[in-house]
């Protein structure tokens, strides 16, 4: 055994002692459960443990910018529909994004009705002016084809992809897909094979015509954001903040796993869909920002166990490529949890964080079920479902002292005062989605 | 009569007209046709452009496929369809076995139980795993395949790779994001205004190339359309839109060009036909005043003859002296009158065959006329016809051919005298001027309508109104004295008056 090997070996023992946590060279991983001390029970009980992530800024120089460059595609909706002051706002936005770009990023805009024009193909924008009278020249007109929108997007934003750039395209609609695959299961599979290829669709709903199911999907599997622009206006923040986000990217090709040791069951993971393969669970995700916190809830199932026992979890690891220098780096953290006969000790190790995450998880399931529930017609139920939501998220956050969960209990009781009112539904459908996909996601507001 | 010299050439020309209407109307539905035929040329060409442009893509995405696939095992197949865009499933067959995914194993997932329950049927058939043969050694292309198979919510593909004699990989490929990828990177060339759609087996239309958007009616229509070819033979391209973006254009150029064409075939025909039918009038005409002509000179002998036998008879049988020397005046007369109208033939018919010959000389313009005139003496005492001449004192000669200028004379006077003499007089007046002599043969009869007065110097030419009613005439006259006062180097015009006829023969005066 060399010096170099004895090193490395010697460095990953003091890695695998540290109490749960790890750093790859870009991202920090996490991991420990809702509470380290379970009272002890002669059945398997459950309980939740989170793996989280957060993004590592890298440290400014003088001579270095954190900030990444970008490789933005902007895909927008230039239907009939879009005339008036949504256009107006679309182009200013756009414009604004512009302007705020250099000769570092890569930029493409596609606009599409009927058909489909790629108005910028992708470009270093080296020259601004001349770029901005082709997003001028934006003119509202004929159907919405935004399934060949976003395709064309994907296509112009594939040929700038990696180098070191943050990749995203960001798209604007305002009405319902027409013209080609058009159904929630299809823009699905679409948002799929975006994520899967390294390119967040970010969704942005304008006004109150457009299928937010649709655009949500497409934007969740894809591991992009969602929003729902209610003013036009809304439009200029919107894209200010997927700028900014996608500047502080630090990590891409994110993969957690997290293994059980045999007698510790992964059961589910809260509010996301998860691959479980026998005792390993796997996430992919697409790419964290500095500062991005993103955590997994998973649901486990633990062996009976005596007071004094002391029992692994499970042991978490994550493999990132760095955006800036497309290397790759790994790290792990584990988790463990102890048994106890004192109920009080028991209550005293709850992690208050975690917990306020597991309450966010659940209310947000609970906030897709009432959707469905009023979908499906049914009103009464889901107005009872939005208000034990309610009351459930404002307890939560008076016993944890968290003001956003009982920000969040208002929000529900709000949706349940319009789940009667077919013409207050939609917008509040829309607003629900939208905030429901930023619980999930874990995107900023 | 109008029929033959008016009715033939209008119907021949109407008859011209409407075969060149017919031949322009054949030429336009050839050519339209033509257009047609060559749009869904076009439109074939596109088609066959684009899906050649597809299967450029697909072999270049199998190239891709086939340097992921080939050699993958379990481990990398389970990553593959976890990371790869296209991919929502894998598998490895050995030996006519499924060997990955293996639901058996503790970690198989719900997916990949998915997976090989909505393939199950393509197993069973043994049709996606090879069966021992092994696949040709033609490259990476040739030994993919591509498994397209209709599962719940529609039409799935399966790509495989023969590995070797036993062992197959593969992927199950998204159609959805197979098709984004296919529509964001196909990019038709030259779709000149039209457009091409990607449409499903059920009709849905899956994406549009181009703007042209057609309309409802044409939607099912299209100028061409046809299969997308494997591994999408269900899926199939459609080119809409060229004919009505460029159509109408080339439309209305080719009609411009055929109604050029055709426009001016009809106007030369009409040319054509409006010269040859004045020339057929003009021979028609011709041949009968020849006939007529005939029947006038025949006419004109026979009068003066009669005239000559009745007074030569009455001349021998009578008894008085002066009775006889009477007769004897009359048939001098007479005589003179058929010596001029044999002179009048004669000098038609030299006119006919060639420049009349003048020979000019000083003339005395005095004894000129009184010669001239002599002979229609009695002839104005019996009609009570009076002719003047006034000649100015200093012209006492002229500069003329005196047989032809008595002929020219005689004509002018002739005339007057047959068809004016209810004017009861004729004026003969000349006029010296510094290069040339003017003399006038006036009269005050009905004079001639101005639509004649050309026509009246035409051989044979008589005017059919009430002037020569019952006068006899052979139409030669005037023509023959516009021929001699040319010959002159003069000419002879019918002046316009307010009453009769005015002649003028202008007579050259030499330096």
């Amino acid at each position: 055994m060399n010096r170099t090997t004895s090193f490395s070996f010697a460095l990953a023992l003091l890695v695998a002692l540290l109490p749960g946590t790890a750093r790859a060279q870009s991202v920090r991983l996490e991991a420990k459960p809702l509470q380290s001390v379970l009272v002890e029970s002669p059945r398997p009980q459950r309980t939740t443990i989170q793996i989280a992530i957060e993004g590592v800024a890298p440290v400014a120089t003088a001579s270095t910018t954190q900030k990444a460059p970008l490789n933005l595609s902007l895909v927008l909706d230039r239907s009939g529909s879009m005339s008036g002051a949504k256009i107006d706002n679309l182009r200013r936005a756009a414009l604004d994004v512009l302007e705020r770009m250099g000769p570092q990023d890569v930029l493409s805009v596609v606009a599409f009705d009927d058909a489909i024009d790629v108005i910028l193909p992708a470009t270093r924008v080296t020259d601004p002016t001349a770029l901005r009278s082709r997003i001028l020249a934006l003119q509202p007109g004929g159907m919405t084809a935004l399934f060949g929108g976003v395709s064309q997007g994907l296509a112009q934003a594939r040929k700038f992809k990696g180098e070191g750039r943050s990749t995203r395209l960001v798209l604007v609609s305002d009405g319902q897909a027409n013209v080609g695959p058009s159904s929630v299961s299809e823009l699905a599979a679409l948002g799929r094979s975006a994520g899967k290829e390294g390119v967040p669709v970010s969704t942005v709903g304008l006004g109150e015509g457009y299928n937010e199911d649709l655009m949500q999907q497409l934007a969740l599997n894809s591991d992009g954001n969602h929003d729902f622009a209610q003013h036009p206006a809304d439009l200029a923040r919107i894209f200010d903040r997927e700028f900014g986000d996608a500047q502080e990217i630090v990590a891409t090709d994110i993969e957690i796993r997290f293994r059980c040791p045999e007698g510790v069951r992964p059961v589910r993971v809260l509010d996301r869909e998860a691959r479980i393969s026998g005792q390993e669970l796997t996430v992919r995700w697409n790419q964290v920002a500095g500062g991005q916190k993103k955590l997994l809830l998973l649901e486990v199932e633990v062996p009976a166990g005596k007071a004094g026992a002391n029992i692994a979890l499970g042991a978490a690891s994550v493999s990132v490529k760095d955006r800036a220098t497309g290397a790759g780096s790994t790290a792990t953290a584990s988790a463990n949890v102890a048994f106890t006969a004192d109920k009080v000790i028991a209550t005293a190790s709850v992690d208050r964080a975690t917990k306020a995450a597991v309450v966010r998880a659940t209310a947000n399931e609970n906030l897709k079920k009432a959707i469905e529930m009023r979908d499906r017609g049914q009103r009464a139920e889901a107005k009872a479902a939005l208000r034990q939501n309610a009351a459930m998220l404002d307890s939560a956050g008076v016993e944890l002292g968290d003001s956003k969960l009982r920000e969040d209990a208002v929000l529900s009781n709000t949706a349940a005062e319009k789940v009667e009112s077919e013409v207050e539904w939609g917008s509040s459908r829309k607003s629900l989605r939208s905030k429901q996909h930023k619980i999930t996601t874990q995107s900023k507001e | 009569m109008f029929w033959r010299e008016r009715g033939l050439p209008l119907l021949a020309g109407l008859a011209g007209l409407a075969l060149v209407g017919w031949l322009a109307a054949r030429d336009a539905a050839t050519e339209l046709g033509g257009q047609e035929l060559s749009i869904t040329l076009v439109a074939q060409t596109r088609l066959d452009g684009t899906r050649r442009e597809v299967s450029d893509w697909m072999l270049s995405l199998q190239d891709g496929l086939w340097r992921e696939l080939h050699g993958a095992n379990a481990a990398e197949l389970d990553a593959l369809w976890q990371t790869h865009p296209l991919a929502v499933g894998a598998f490895r067959a050995s030996r006519g076995r499924v060997v990955f995914p293996d639901t058996s194993a503790p970690g198989a997932t719900d997916e990949q139980r998915a997976f090989l329950q909505r393939t199950e049927r393509l197993w069973s058939g043994r049709a996606v795993i090879s069966s021992g043969a092994a696949a040709s050694e033609g490259g990476a292309r040739s030994r993919i395949d591509w498994i397209p198979w209709h599962w719940e919510d529609g039409l799935h593909f399966l790509v495989r790779i023969a590995l070797d004699d036993s062992t197959d990989v593969g992927l199950e490929i998204d159609r959805t994001a197979l098709l984004s990828r296919l529509v964001g990177e196909v990019v038709p060339r030259d779709l000149g205004g039209g457009s091409i759609e990607l449409v499903d087996g059920s009709g849905r239309l899956l994406h549009r190339w181009g703007s042209h958007v057609p309309d409802s009616a044409n939607a099912t229509h299209p100028l061409a359309s046809g299969s997308l070819g494997a591994p999408f033979e269900n899926w199939s391209l459609r080119v809409h839109g060229l004919e009505s973006v460029w159509g109408p254009l080339a439309r209305q150029t080719s009609l411009r060009n055929i109604a050029l064409r055709w426009g001016l075939a009809a106007v030369i025909w009409v040319v054509v036909v409006f010269l040859v039918s004045r020339e057929w009038t003009r021979t028609l005409r011709e041949a009968r005043l020849k006939t007529g002509f005939v029947q006038q000179v025949s006419h004109e002998l026979r009068t003066p003859l009669t005239n000559i036998r009745l007074h030569a008879e009455l001349a021998r049988d009578g008894t008085l002296e002066d009775d006889t020397y009477k007769h004897l005046e009359v048939v001098g007369q007479e005589t003179e009158r058929l010596s001029r109208l044999v002179a009048n033939i004669l000098t038609f018919a030299r006119s006919e065959k060639g420049p009349l010959k003048i020979q000019p000389a000083l003339v005395e313009v005095r004894s000129l006329l009184e010669a001239a005139l002599a002979p229609f003496a009695p002839s104005a005492n019996r009609t009570g016809v009076r002719i003047e001449t006034r000649l100015p004192p200093e012209e006492s000669h002229i500069y003329v051919d005196p047989d032809a200028a008595t002929q020219i004379l005689q004509n002018l006077v002739g005339n007057a005298l047959k068809y004016a003499w209810t004017g009861k007089w004729i004026g003969i007046t000349l006029v010296g001027c510094s290069n040339r002599w003017e003399i006038r043969v006036q009269d005050l009869g009905r004079g001639i309508a101005s639509s004649q007065r050309e026509a009246i110097f035409e051989p044979f030419f008589r005017l059919s109104d009430r002037i020569n009613e019952g006068v006899a005439g052979t139409g030669i006259g005037l023509g023959i004295a516009r021929d001699l006062a040319r010959g002159h180097g003069g000419e002879l015009l019918l002046e316009t008056g307010s009453t009769g006829c005015t002649f003028l023969w202008i007579l050259p005066r030499p330096a």
